[in-house]
């Protein structure tokens, strides 16, 4: 699911992260925070057991909490907490024993029971004399952030984003250089506009660290800055005199991608918008860049009415607009108006009439082709019609599931939001791309006899390195990872 | 044909092991008559040598409630909590609540200020409900536990916040922390209301989780309405250690029930309490109208329940001695084994 993709690229960052930056970034209870919400939940439900734990814990209890038929999953937790180093050996050195890593668990507990935070998530200037109102800051960083988009996709008429963008947008090979020194939309950055709008932005980021780096800025300093962002509230002031001096410099490029916000006439405070306030947080509400903008300028109006709950608001959002709708005959029919949004459906739609509210297109083979040939996957394009869908259709969808259920509670159906048959004809089109496969690999032919063959044949199969095999002409074909294998099994068993 | 068919195959199969996670309600309703805990403090004090008083243990649960609450808050940015106390003298939200400027920061400034705005509302509003009990104490002293009432009120706000946020998905999980010392007696009364909670609770699918804290006996109805709604049910000696309990076996989210075995002890006593004196019966008499349980002919000839008058011919013959009577005996019923 897209929901998930922008945790997976950030979890696969920091796992790379070598051990001494990863002690160094648990240092601040900010980034534990955000860490720890990245993780899979059965992760978090381990460690948050751990937390409190003064002891070794065994593997085998963290197995016995789980259910057998999802080892998988608790294989997939630990195996990402112990790449993460937020499980170590235990202190008595026993194997299968282990314990919280020391630094994150002090962290991680004050941040629970609020303990020393040392300003880590922010430092808010209680003195702020002209407030900035939580709709400035939307439509600010709204404005920001669809420039990035629109140019992207090439809307005529709109603003160029920064300089710095642009160089980002190019490092990260989202955009080339086309002729002309102009900029062109590349592959990737067609998947790219699919994506969540978190996703995006983590995207951006994670690419801002890797050009940071060669900048000589201390990656700890750059992570910590942006997950203390996710941390903070929207509508308050913030200083900037406890920052580090890479800090500061990130502050402009954040205001760039209209993850902050500074007042002309006072710099020593900084607002984060929405977009900020989203990083480390999931919520569903915000489906993709355009609706969560689109919600956010709707919604400001609201809240700038009941100001100070803002515990609430982030989670009551509405998902109306930008939804779709797409029926079994390939009919789609979306309910925006935004030029953004109807650019990223043209990308894999055939869009045919335009009313105020919404738009309607069919999808075809032609349109899908298009797609897939620009790089777009078929997944991408099935979730993002799962993630956009209109609240009806997943609603339908839930209440066909739980009357399938009840009729029979062991069916292994899970909730099909999008129909059957359009998701089908989606992966089949992208298989007809696709028909020739290609491996590498080591091809073994004469045998002095069938029972040789034979033999060889069968562990090659046992060991699931055989590719093809032809019984009559006495040939097989293994991959080139198993290779070395069963040439030595052949020796052992063959070579006098 | 057959790489289709796998293609297509594969890509369901991946998607039905993963655990969405999807943001989750918690609703804490939390038993806080001063009477029980003292009294609990009383039994240990008899039994061990425990050196605190009532009101630290409670104060020492209260602790590790706001810490679980922020752990709650954490799993997922959106999460959300409610906090119901079931006090002496009736229920009273203490998060979300109705004023909600804290008037004073009893909450370290640098905390996380999604903990924050939470947890600042939450000592406040405990705070002013023991100061409320203090400067009233001598009028009213009721020794009744409002529990069931604090549950159907935590099952009405569970509704409200499932319904406005139907397009996300939110799922809810209700906890009951409850100290019993009561011997059981007042929770017998309270058999009706708590399986009405029950019975919304799973149409709403939304678990019950029970801690109870001290006490011999367990509390069976509330055993059941975990059983019922495939929660945990949690006795504890005291409340050392209480967030160890809660940040383990209570800490299951809606997304993790299918695939975490949950840590029940035992099993779970069924039976029922009847209606008249309270008392738990295994055999009794059962109102044809209304199915009432009763461990006793009720006075009146009538039911208690539904005031449907009794024949009394039927209850002439109930009421005599063990006899061998031919004809089988109309409102004589086993009610559960």
């Amino acid at each position: 699911m897209s929901l998930n993709l922008f945790k997976t690229t950030v979890n696969d960052y920091l796992e790379g992260l070598p051990e001494q930056v990863q002690s160094r970034l648990y240092e601040s209870p900010a980034t534990c925070l955000a860490i720890y919400r990245l993780l899979s939940p059965m992760a978090k439900f381990f460690i948050m057991s751990m937390l409190f734990q003064d002891h070794d814990v065994s593997l085998r209890d963290l197995d016995k909490w789980v259910k057998p038929d999802a080892k998988y999953q608790l294989q997939y937790s630990i195996k990402s907490m112990k790449s993460l180093n937020l499980i170590i050996e235990g202190e008595s050195k026993q194997p299968l024993l282990i314990r919280l890593n020391p630094i994150f668990k002090k962290s991680f507990k004050n941040v629970l029971t609020g303990g020393e935070i040392n300003n880590s998530f922010g430092d808010v200037a209680d003195d702020d004399t002209n407030p900035v109102s939580t709709a400035t800051l939307d439509q600010y960083s709204a404005e920001k952030w669809e420039t990035i988009l629109h140019y992207m996709v090439g809307t005529p008429n709109t603003n160029t984003p920064g300089g710095k963008v642009l160089d980002l947008l190019q490092h990260s090979g989202l955009m080339e250089e086309a002729e002309y020194g102009e900029l062109k939309i590349t592959n990737q950055g067609f998947q790219f506009l699919l994506q969540d709008v978190n996703a995006q932005m983590w995207t951006l980021l994670l690419q801002y660290l890797k050009m940071a780096e060669s900048l000589q800025m201390d990656p700890v300093d750059v992570l910590n800055f942006i997950f203390m962002l996710g941390a903070l509230q929207l509508g308050k002031a913030y200083k900037c005199d406890q920052l580090s001096n890479t800090q500061r410099t990130m502050l402009q490029d954040m205001r760039d991608y209209g993850l902050i916000y500074q007042n002309q006439s006072d710099y020593a405070k900084f607002y984060p918008t929405r977009l900020a306030t989203l990083l480390t947080s999931d919520t569903k509400a915000f489906r993709s860049a355009s609706v969560a903008l689109d919600s956010v300028l709707n919604k400001a109006n609201e809240t700038t009415a009941v100001e100070g709950d803002s515990g609430q608001d982030e989670t009551t959002e509405r998902t109306q607009d930008g939804a779709l709708i797409i029926e079994t005959n390939f009919k789609l029919y979306s309910y925006s108006n935004s030029p953004l949004q109807i650019a990223i459906l043209s990308l894999f739609v055939h869009l045919k009439s335009r009313f105020a509210n919404m738009v309607t297109g069919q999808l075809t083979r032609e349109s899908v082709r298009n797609a897939l040939l620009n790089g777009i996957t078929a997944e991408q394009i099935i979730a993002y019609l799962e993630t956009h869908a209109h609240p009806r259709m997943r609603r339908l969808a839930e209440e066909n599931l739980s009357k399938k259920l009840e009729l029979d509670p062991t069916v292994k159906e899970t909730l099909q939001v999008l129909p059957p048959t359009v998701v089908d004809q989606i992966r089949l089109w992208q298989l007809e791309l696709d028909r020739i496969i290609s491996y590498d690999g080591y091809l073994y032919t004469d045998f002095e006899s069938y029972q040789e063959y034979q033999t060889v044949a069968d562990y090659a199969k046992d060991i699931g390195v055989l590719l093809w095999q032809n019984e009559k002409k006495k040939m097989f074909f293994v991959s080139t990872e198993g290779n070395s294998q069963v040439l030595d099994f052949h020796r052992r068993n063959f070579d006098k | 044909m057959d790489a289709i068919a796998d293609t297509v195959f594969q890509g369901t199969k991946s998607k039905t092991q993963e655990i969405e996670d999807t943001p989750s309600l918690l609703t804490v309703v939390v038993d806080t008559s001063i009477h029980s805990w003292v009294q609990l403090t009383k039994q240990q004090s008899g039994s061990g040598s425990e050196g605190s008083s009532g009101e630290k243990q409670l104060i020492e649960a209260l602790k590790s409630i706001v810490v679980f609450l922020n752990a709650h808050l954490a799993f997922n940015s959106g999460n959300q909590v409610c906090l119901i106390a079931a006090h002496s003298e009736g229920m009273k939200y203490l998060y979300p609540s109705a004023d909600s400027k804290p008037s004073m920061s009893m909450v370290s400034s640098d905390m996380y200020r999604g903990f924050r705005n939470v947890d600042e509302i939450v000592v406040e509003q405990w705070y002013r409900l023991f100061k409320e009990e203090l400067e009233g104490q001598e009028s009213k002293v009721s020794m009744k536990s409002s529990l069931s009432g604090a549950m159907s009120s935590a099952l009405t706000y569970v509704n409200r916040i499932l319904k406005e946020n139907e397009n996300t998905s939110l799922r809810s999980r209700l906890l009951v922390i409850t100290c019993g010392t009561s011997q059981g007696k007042d929770e017998i009364f309270q058999y009706i209301p708590i399986m009405n909670c029950i019975f919304s609770a799973t149409k709403m699918k939304c678990s019950i989780d029970v801690v109870k804290i001290g006490g011999g006996i367990e509390s069976t109805f509330l055993q059941q309405a975990t059983d019922a709604t495939s929660g945990v049910y949690l006795h504890v000696e005291n409340t050392r250690g209480l967030i160890q309990y809660l940040s383990t076996a209570m800490f299951i989210d809606p997304s993790l029930r299918n695939v975490i075995i949950k840590p029940n002890q035992g099993s779970v006593d069924f039976r029922t309490s009847c209606f008249l004196t309270g008392k738990v019966v295994a055999v009794g008499f059962v109102c044809s109208v209304c199915l009432c349980v009763l461990s006793v002919i009720p006075p009146g000839q009538k039911c208690p329940a539904c005031d449907s008058p009794f024949d009394s011919k039927i209850i002439a013959r109930l009421r005599r001695k063990p006899v061998l009577s031919n004809g089988v005996p109309k409102k004589k019923n086993v009610s559960n084994k």
